[in-house]
C-alpha cells in the first residue's frame, strides 16, 4: 500500500508540471495582441461555484504580461474585500520575459489597507494590493486568489478586460451550480456561445473570450463598458441577511429595494413641528416642495457611506435629521420623508450618474447598472426631479449628472422605468452681448453681459457658489482677453427649474489689438470661440458621440479709434452639417463693427468614419472664429 | 515682503496683543455664531476661532514616560466649500514598541436656530475605526453642519513614542484668529526643534517649574525568612521642567502661488525630535545630537551602511564589467550605465534599502535608496571611492536649518570621487547621463555618509536646460508654411525630451500624437538621433507643413513669426509675490527662423528688433528680425542664468515677461506686389 501510494505521488509529481506549467514567454504573444497594448492578459480564468442561493466560492487566476512601463499600473493587484467577501490570496508569481520564474511573492509583501475611494468617509471595505515592479520588460505576473462570498445579491459581472490598451489572449468563466439554483444571465459583446456540461450533480456553464485586441481611447468615443465582453449573472432569489426578495424582473427587484426603505421615512415630532411652522403660510404645493427642498439643502450635507446592507439601505430620516449628513440614498429618503409629511408622493429613483450617459439594459434586472439615487416627484402636469446630495443645485434642476436617461423608480408596486428630463439645444443656451471701445494703443474697454442657461448653467455652477474674491479670480483665469483688468462685475443666479446665470463684466484689456507698422490687427471674437479638437491620424474604431446639444449667440460691437480706418475685414461665413449650424456676419456702421455669431451643436451618434468630417467641421468653426479685421492708421 | 508682514502685525496689535485664554468646551460666544464672514479675509470659507495644543509628560503605572498631546479647536464655517473641515480623521500610530491612544474626544456642532443656540454632539458609536498596518484611524463627521455653524473638537492622545513629540502647524489653508502650542518637557529629555515659515510669533514664552511625577510601586512579596510583604506604594519625584508657549495671532490663510518649489517650506510650522536623554542614575543617551552621531547611526543601520557591506553578489558582475578597463572614470561610467539600464526606479523616494540590495538587484527594481546604494556598493567593489549622500528632494522641501536629524531627508544619491573630482550621481533616473543630477535632486545641501563623520555636499547643477531649433520655411500664398525644423537638445531639455519619447510605444506614436495635439502641424518625416545614448545630445530633424498660423487679409499675409515657440501668456499674473521664484536650473533657448517670401510678394511691415535684459543680466533675451533678399530671418534667444529670484525682484521679472509676450504677438505682414 505504502509503495503504491509513493508511486502514485511520484507519478503525480511527474505529471504535475506538464499539466500546470504554462509557457509565459513574452515572445509567444501574437503581434496582433501587442498592437496598441501596454499589457496583455495571457490568461484570465474565473470559476464561480454557487454553494447555497447566496453563498459561493469565486476562484480567480490572472496572468498578465506587461509590455512597457505604461502598463505597470494595469498589472497591479487590487482585490477588494469585506465581511461578505472573504479573500484568500493563494499565489503570486513573477516571471521574466523568457517565462522563467523570478520570484514567488510572499504574502507579507502584499499590502492590506482600507479601501478608501476618496468619496466615502465611512466604509468597511478593505483592499489587498500588490504592485509588481520588475525592471526588465516585458515581464509577467501571475495571481491566484479566491473569494468566499456570502450575501450574494448578484452573482457576477464578468469582464475579462476593463481598460484601454489591454489585449486578451485567453479567458474563460465557469459557473458551477446545482440545478435548483435559479438565475438569469446576459451576455455582451461575446462572439461564442456558452457551453453547458454536467459534473456530478452540478451544472457547469462556461464562456470563453480569446484573442481580443486592445482598444484605444479616442476623442468623442462611446464608453468602454458598451464595447467590452461581459457576462452578467443574477440570482433570481435575493437574500441579504434577513431581507428576502426576488430579482426575476425589475418589478420584483423594486419591491425588494422598497422593503429596505420601509419604515425609514418617519420624521421626529420635533421636526414635524418645525416643518409645519416653516410651511404655515404657503398655500401652493410647489412652493411648499421648494421650501422643503431648500430646507433639506440647508440642513444636510453629503457624506459618502458604504456600510450596512451592501450599501443599499438608507439611514432613517431621523438619523439624517440628527446628524445633518447622509449619502445619496439617505438624503433622497430624507427628502421623501419630508414630502410624505405634507402628503406629497415621491419615489427614490436609481440612476447611473455622471456626465456620460450609460445606456441601461432594461431587459436584464441587474442593479449594479446604477450607482446613485435621486428623487422623483410626480406632479399633475410633469415630473419634478430632485438631486438631494447637492447644497447648491437649483430646485428641480438635474444638470448633466442625471439628465436624459432611464432611471428605476422604487415604488410600493415595484420597480418602474422612467426617463429623466432632456435639455434641448435651445434650452442649453449661452448668449453674450459685448461692446469694445478700442483706443489707438490697442487697448479695449469692454462691457459684456453673458447669460448661461440649462446645461450651460451647469458649466458655470462652480462660479456661482464662490465668494466675490474667488469669483474675481475665476473670471481672471477663465478669460481669453489679453492683459486683462477686471474693473467691475455682477453675477446673478436665478435658481429656476430652467436655471439662468448672468455675468456682467466691465474690463480693460490692454494689447487687445496688436500692431505691426501702421497696421492694427483687431481680433473679432476673443470671448467665446471654438477650440479645435484632436485630430485622428489612425483608423478610428469607436462611433462618434456628441453627448449634448447647445446653442451660443454672440453680438459683439467694436468701436474703432478715430485715427484708424478699416483696411480689410471679413464678410462672414456660414456652415451647416449634421453636427450643427454656424454663422457669423459683419456689419460696419460709421466707426462701429457689429459682429454677430450663432453656433448650434447637435447631440448625435455617428459612424466611426464620420470623425474626420466632425473634425473638419469643428476646424472650420475655429478658423472662422479666428478671423480678424485689419485697420490702418490715417495720415502718418 | 517682510515689510508688509510687519505692517500687518502692527495694525493688528492695536486690537489686542494679550494672552490667549482657552475658552471652556461649549462656552460659545453668540456673536461668533452670527458672524457671516471674516473681515480681514472675505475669501475665507472658514476660520479657526482658536486652535490650542498642549503636550506634557506623564509617568504611567509601569514607570514609563508617555506624553499626552491635547488639542482643542473651534472652526467657524462660512461657506459650504468648507464642509470638508467637518470630516475628521485622526491617525494613531502603533508598532511593536508602543502605541497611541485616543482619550476624551468631544465633537460638537453649534448652530443658531431662530435665535437659539442648538448643539449637536457626535456620539461615541459614530466614531469609526479603520485599521491599517502602522496606524488606527479614527473617523468622525460633525453633525448638522451648515453655513454659519461653529464646530468644536477636543481630544487627547497618549503616546508611547517619545522620539518624535507631536509638532504643530500654526498656519492653515484657512485663516486663524489664534493658534497656540504649549509644551512642558522634563529636563530628562532634550528635544531638537525645527521651525519653518515667515510669520513671527506673537507669544513666545519660556519658563521653568518643578513638576511632580508619581512613581507607583506594586506590592511585592519577598519569600524567605528575611522576606515579607512590601505594600504597594507611591512616591513623588520632582523634575525640573521647561515650559514653552508659542502662539500666532490673526494668521493669514496660506495661499498657494505658482513656481514655489515646495509649499510646506513656507507654511508656519514647528516640530520636535528627541536628541538625548539624561535620566538620574543613567548614562547620557544620545539619539541624533550631532551629525557625527547621525552618520554613525546610518553607517550601523542594516538598511543603510550595513547593506553596503553585503556585496558579494555583485563581485562577478563588477569584475565582468570592468574587465579590460584601465581608467577609473571609464569604470565608473560603465558601472553607472549598467545600473541605469538594469534597475528600474519604483517611484518611491526612500532613505532606506528596505529589502537590502540583493533582492532589488534580482527584481531589477527598487526605491531610490536601494538603487543608489547598489551603485555605491558596485563602485566600491570596483575599487572606486564612493559614498552615499542623504538629501531632501525638491518636492519634499528644503532642510532649511540643516539640523542633525534624519526626519526631513527622503532620498539617497551617490557621491563619487574620481581623479580628485567630485561627481554626484542619482542612477534612479533613467534619463540622466553620467554626471547630471535629476532636476528634483537639485535642492540645497545633502549629507555625505562615510566612515568618518560625514560631510556636507552642495547639490548644485552645472547642467542647463538648453535647446536650439532652426526653422527653414517657405511661405505659400495661401498662408501655408513648408520646410524643416532641426533641433539640438542638451542637458535638462534632452532629459525631458527622452522622457516624453519614452512615454510612447514608438516614435510613430510620438509623431502622431504631436500632430493630433498641435493645431496646424503636420509632419512629413521625423528623425531623432542618439535616443539610446544617454551621454549624447538629442538631435531631431523634422519635415513639416504648417497651416492655420497665418491670416490672409485682402492681398496681405500676416503671421506671428515665432509660430509654436511663441510665448502667448505671461505665467506671472500676481500683483506681487510673497515667495521666491525658483527656476530649478539655468535655461538657454535659441530659435532661428528663415522664411522665404513667396514669389510676387514683398514685405510690408516687420516687427522691430529688441533686447530685453534684467539689470544684473540674470535674464537676457533678444528678438531680432532681418531681411536679406527674399528671405526674412527671425531670431529669439533667451538665457536665464540665475535660479532663484527673490520677491523683491518679482516686479521686474514680471514686467520683462510682459514685454516679451507683447513682442511675440507682433506680426510680419507681406503683401502682393503691385
Amino acid at each position: 500500500m505504502k509503495i503504491i501510494l509513493s508511486l502514485l505521488i511520484c507519478i503525480m509529481l511527474a505529471l504535475f508540471p506538464t499539466i500546470t506549467a504554462q509557457n509565459y514567454t513574452a515572445s509567444l504573444i501574437p503581434d496582433s495582441l501587442t498592437q496598441n497594448a501596454h499589457v496583455v492578459i495571457r490568461e484570465r480564468s474565473d470559476e464561480l461555484e454557487i454553494l447555497t442561493v447566496n453563498t459561493g466560492i469565486d476562484r480567480i487566476k490572472q496572468v498578465i504580461t506587461v509590455l512597457d512601463k505604461n502598463g505597470d499600473d494595469d498589472a497591479v493587484l487590487r482585490a477588494v474585500y469585506d465581511k461578505d467577501s472573504k479573500l484568500e490570496i493563494k499565489e503570486v508569481n513573477l516571471y521574466d520575459k523568457t517565462g522563467k520564474k523570478v520570484k514567488k511573492i510572499k504574502l507579507s509583501e502584499i499590502t492590506d489597507i482600507p479601501a478608501y475611494d476618496g468619496v466615502a468617509l465611512f466604509s468597511d471595505n478593505r483592499v489587498k494590493i500588490y504592485k509588481p515592479n520588475f525592471g526588465d520588460y516585458p515581464y509577467t505576473v501571475e495571481y491566484i486568489y479566491e473569494y468566499n462570498r456570502s450575501n450574494l445579491i448578484q452573482y457576477k459581472n464578468w469582464t475579462p478586460i476593463r481598460g484601454y490598451n489591454i489585449s486578451l489572449e485567453h479567458s474563460v468563466f465557469t459557473f458551477v451550480h446545482s440545478s435548483e439554483i435559479e438565475f438569469q444571465k446576459k451576455e455582451f459583446n461575446l462572439s461564442t456561445k456558452s457551453t453547458i456540461t454536467n459534473k456530478g450533480n452540478k451544472i457547469v456553464e462556461s464562456w470563453k473570450c480569446d484573442s481580443y485586441k486592445a482598444i484605444e481611447d479616442e476623442p468623442f468615443d462611446v464608453s468602454l463598458s458598451e464595447r467590452i465582453p461581459k457576462v452578467s449573472l443574477m440570482p433570481t432569489t435575493l437574500q441579504y441577511d434577513n431581507y428576502k426578495g426576488s430579482s426575476a424582473n425589475w418589478v420584483d427587484y423594486g419591491k425588494w429595494v422598497n422593503s429596505l426603505y420601509a419604515g425609514r421615512d418617519e420624521l421626529s415630532e420635533k421636526e414635524k413641528t418645525k416643518v409645519a411652522e416653516l410651511l404655515k403660510n404657503l398655500p401652493d404645493t410647489i412652493q411648499k416642495i421648494k421650501t422643503l427642498y431648500e430646507y433639506m439643502q440647508n440642513h444636510s450635507r453629503y457624506v459618502g457611506i458604504q456600510l450596512g446592507i451592501g450599501g443599499y439601505q438608507p439611514f432613517t430620516a431621523q438619523t439624517v435629521f440628527d446628524t445633518g449628513y447622509g449619502d445619496c440614498k439617505a438624503l433622497s429618503n430624507y427628502m421623501h420623508s419630508l414630502l410624505k409629511f405634507i402628503g406629497v408622493k415621491s419615489y427614490p429613483a436609481l440612476v447611473s450618474a455622471g456626465r456620460y450617459i450609460e445606456s441601461i439594459h432594461a431587459d436584464f434586472p441587474n442593479f449594479s447598472q446604477f450607482d446613485h439615487v435621486i428623487l422623483c416627484v410626480p406632479m399633475p402636469k410633469d415630473t419634478l426631479w430632485l438631486e438631494c446630495t447637492s447644497q447648491t443645485m437649483p430646485f428641480g434642476f438635474l444638470g448633466d449628472f442625471s439628465d436624459d436617461r432611464d432611471v428605476l423608480l422604487i415604488t410600493g408596486h415595484g420597480g418602474k422605468f422612467v426617463h429623466t428630463r432632456k435639455y434641448k439645444a435651445e434650452e442649453n443656451l449661452r448668449t453674450c452681448k459685448a461692446e469694445f471701445v478700442i483706443d489707438s494703443l490697442g487697448t479695449a474697454n469692454c462691457e459684456s453681459i453673458e447669460k448661461f442657461q440649462g446645461l450651460q448653467y451647469d458649466d458655470v455652477i462652480e462660479l456661482l457658489n464662490m465668494n466675490s474674491d474667488e469669483q474675481r479670480k475665476w473670471l481672471y483665469s477663465n478669460s481669453s482677453l489679453p492683459s486683462l483688468k477686471l474693473n467691475k462685475f455682477v453675477i446673478k443666479n436665478e435658481k429656476n427649474r430652467m436655471p439662468l446665470a448672468t455675468v456682467e463684466q466691465s474690463t480693460i484689456s490692454s494689447n487687445y489689438s496688436t500692431f505691426t507698422g501702421k497696421y492694427m490687427i483687431l481680433p473679432l471674437n476673443k470671448i467665446n470661440f471654438q477650440r479645435s479638437i484632436q485630430k485622428m491620424l489612425k483608423e478610428r474604431h469607436s462611433e462618434v458621440l456628441i453627448q449634448r446639444s447647445y446653442t451660443d449667440y454672440d453680438t459683439l460691437i467694436y468701436k474703432i479709434p478715430k485715427s484708424y480706418k478699416i483696411e480689410s475685414i471679413p464678410t462672414g461665413k456660414s456652415f451647416k452639417s449634421p453636427f450643427g449650424e454656424y454663422s457669423f456676419s459683419i456689419n460696419v456702421k460709421n466707426r462701429q463693427i457689429i459682429y454677430t455669431r450663432k453656433c448650434t451643436i447637435n447631440q448625435g451618434r455617428y459612424k466611426a468614419a464620420e470623425y474626420k468630417n466632425f473634425y473638419d467641421y469643428i476646424l472650420s468653426l475655429s478658423k472662422a472664429d479666428n478671423e480678424k479685421a485689419m485697420l490702418v492708421r490715417l495720415g502718418n | 515682503m517682510k515689510r508688509s508682514l510687519f505692517f500687518f502685525f502692527l495694525v493688528n496689535s492695536i486690537v489686542a496683543f494679550g494672552q490667549f485664554k482657552e475658552p471652556g468646551f461649549g462656552k460659545i460666544d453668540p456673536s461668533e455664531l452670527k458672524m457671516t464672514k471674516y473681515e480681514k479675509d472675505s475669501t475665507a470659507d472658514a476660520l479657526f476661532l482658536f486652535d490650542n495644543g498642549e503636550s506634557k509628560f506623564i509617568l504611567n503605572r509601569d514607570r514609563h514616560f508617555q506624553f499626552v498631546f491635547s488639542r482643542h479647536f473651534r472652526i467657524k464655517i462660512f461657506k459650504k466649500t468648507a464642509f470638508h473641515w467637518a470630516d475628521v480623521k485622526l491617525n494613531l500610530y502603533k508598532s511593536n514598541s508602543g502605541k497611541e491612544q485616543l482619550r476624551d474626544i468631544k465633537a460638537v456642532t453649534y448652530n443658531m436656530v431662530d435665535g437659539k443656540l442648538v448643539t449637536s454632539k457626535v456620539e461615541r458609536n459614530n466614531i469609526f475605526d479603520e485599521e491599517s498596518k502602522n496606524f488606527t484611524t479614527k473617523k468622525l463627521a460633525f453633525k448638522d453642519v451648515r453655513e454659519g455653524s461653529i464646530i468644536e473638537l477636543s481630544y487627547s492622545i497618549v503616546s508611547d513614542f517619545l522620539y518624535e513629540l507631536r509638532g504643530w502647524n500654526f498656519q492653515y489653508y484657512i485663516p486663524a484668529l489664534w493658534s497656540q502650542y504649549s509644551y512642558s518637557i522634563p529636563e530628562y529629555f532634550n528635544y531638537k526643534v525645527h521651525s519653518k515659515g515667515y510669520l513671527p510669533f506673537n507669544v513666545n514664552n519660556q519658563s521653568n517649574h518643578f513638576e511632580k511625577f508619581t512613581v507607583h510601586y506594586d506590592s511585592e512579596i519577598t519569600p524567605g525568612t528575611g522576606g515579607g510583604r512590601v505594600s504597594a506604594q507611591n512616591s513623588d519625584i520632582e523634575v525640573k521642567t521647561l515650559d514653552v508657549t508659542l502662539a500666532t495671532k490673526d494668521v493669514p490663510a496660506f495661499i498657494s502661488e505658482p513656481n514655489i518649489d515646495c509649499e510646506e517650506n513656507y507654511m508656519q510650522s514647528f516640530g520636535f525630535e528627541l536628541g538625548s536623554t539624561d535620566f538620574p542614575g543613567e548614562m547620557h543617551k544620545d539619539f541624533s545630537q550631532t551629525w557625527a552621531s547621525v552618520n554613525k547611526q546610518l553607517v550601523d543601520d542594516d538598511e543603510f551602511g550595513q547593506a553596503l557591506k553585503a556585496k558579494s553578489f555583485v563581485n562577478d558582475t563588477v569584475k565582468k564589467l570592468c574587465k579590460n578597463i584601465s581608467t577609473d572614470l571609464e569604470k565608473a561610467t560603465t558601472i553607472y550605465n549598467y545600473v541605469q539600464k538594469r534597475m528600474k526606479w519604483n517611484g518611491v523616494y526612500s532613505l532606506w534599502a528596505k529589502r537590502g540590495l540583493k533582492t532589488p538587484f534580482t527584481e531589477r527594481s527598487g526605491n531610490s535608496a536601494e538603487i543608489n546604494l547598489l551603485l555605491t556598493t558596485m563602485f566600491q567593489t570596483a575599487g572606486l571611492k564612493a559614498d552615499p549622500v542623504i538629501f531632501s528632494t525638491r518636492d519634499n522641501g528644503n532642510e532649511i536649518d540643516y539640523y542633525p536629524t534624519l526626519t526631513k531627508y527622503n532620498s539617497v544619491l551617490t557621491h563619487l570621487e574620481v581623479d580628485g573630482k567630485q561627481i554626484l550621481l542619482d542612477v534612479s533616473n533613467e534619463f540622466c547621463p553620467f554626471g547630471t543630477l535629476p532636476a528634483n535632486d537639485v535642492n540645497g545641501k545633502g549629507r555625505l555618509v562615510n566612515n568618518l563623520e560625514g560631510d556636507w555636499v552642495n547639490l548644485d547643477t552645472q547642467t542647463k536646460y538648453k535647446e536650439s531649433k532652426k526653422y527653414v520655411l517657405e511661405i505659400h500664398p495661401d498662408g501655408k508654411f513648408t520646410g524643416t525644423v532641426d533641433g539640438i537638445y542638451d542637458g535638462y531639455a534632452c532629459i525631458n525630451y527622452r522622457k516624453r519619447l519614452s512615454q510612447e510605444k514608438s516614435n510613430e506614436d510620438f509623431v502622431r500624437k504631436m500632430q493630433e495635439n498641435i493645431k496646424g502641424l503636420s509632419i512629413k518625416s521625423f528623425n531623432v538621433k542618439n535616443v539610446k545614448r544617454a551621454d549624447e545630445n538629442l538631435i531631431d530633424s523634422i519635415v513639416v507643413e504648417i497651416t492655420d498660423h497665418a491670416d490672409i487679409l485682402g492681398d496681405k499675409i500676416l503671421f506671428q513669426p515665432l509660430l509654436f515657440e511663441r510665448i502667448e501668456k505671461n505665467r506671472y499674473t500676481l500683483e506681487d509675490r510673497k515667495y521666491p521664484v525658483n527656476f530649478n536650473y539655468p535655461i538657454s533657448e535659441t530659435y532661428v527662423f528663415e522664411y522665404t517670401i513667396p514669389q510676387g510678394y514683398e514685405v510690408e511691415t516687420l516687427p522691430q528688433s529688441k533686447i530685453f535684459r534684467l539689470q544684473d543680466n540674470s535674464i537676457s533675451a533678444s528678438y531680432n528680425v532681418q531681411i536679406l533678399g527674399n528671405k526674412i530671418f527671425v531670431l529669439f534667444k533667451r538665457d536665464i542664468n540665475k535660479i532663484l529670484f527673490l520677491p523683491e525682484e518679482y516686479p521686474n521679472l514680471k514686467e520683462m515677461f510682459n514685454q516679451i509676450v507683447k513682442k511675440h504677438s507682433e506680426q510680419i505682414i507681406l503683401k502682393k506686389k503691385s
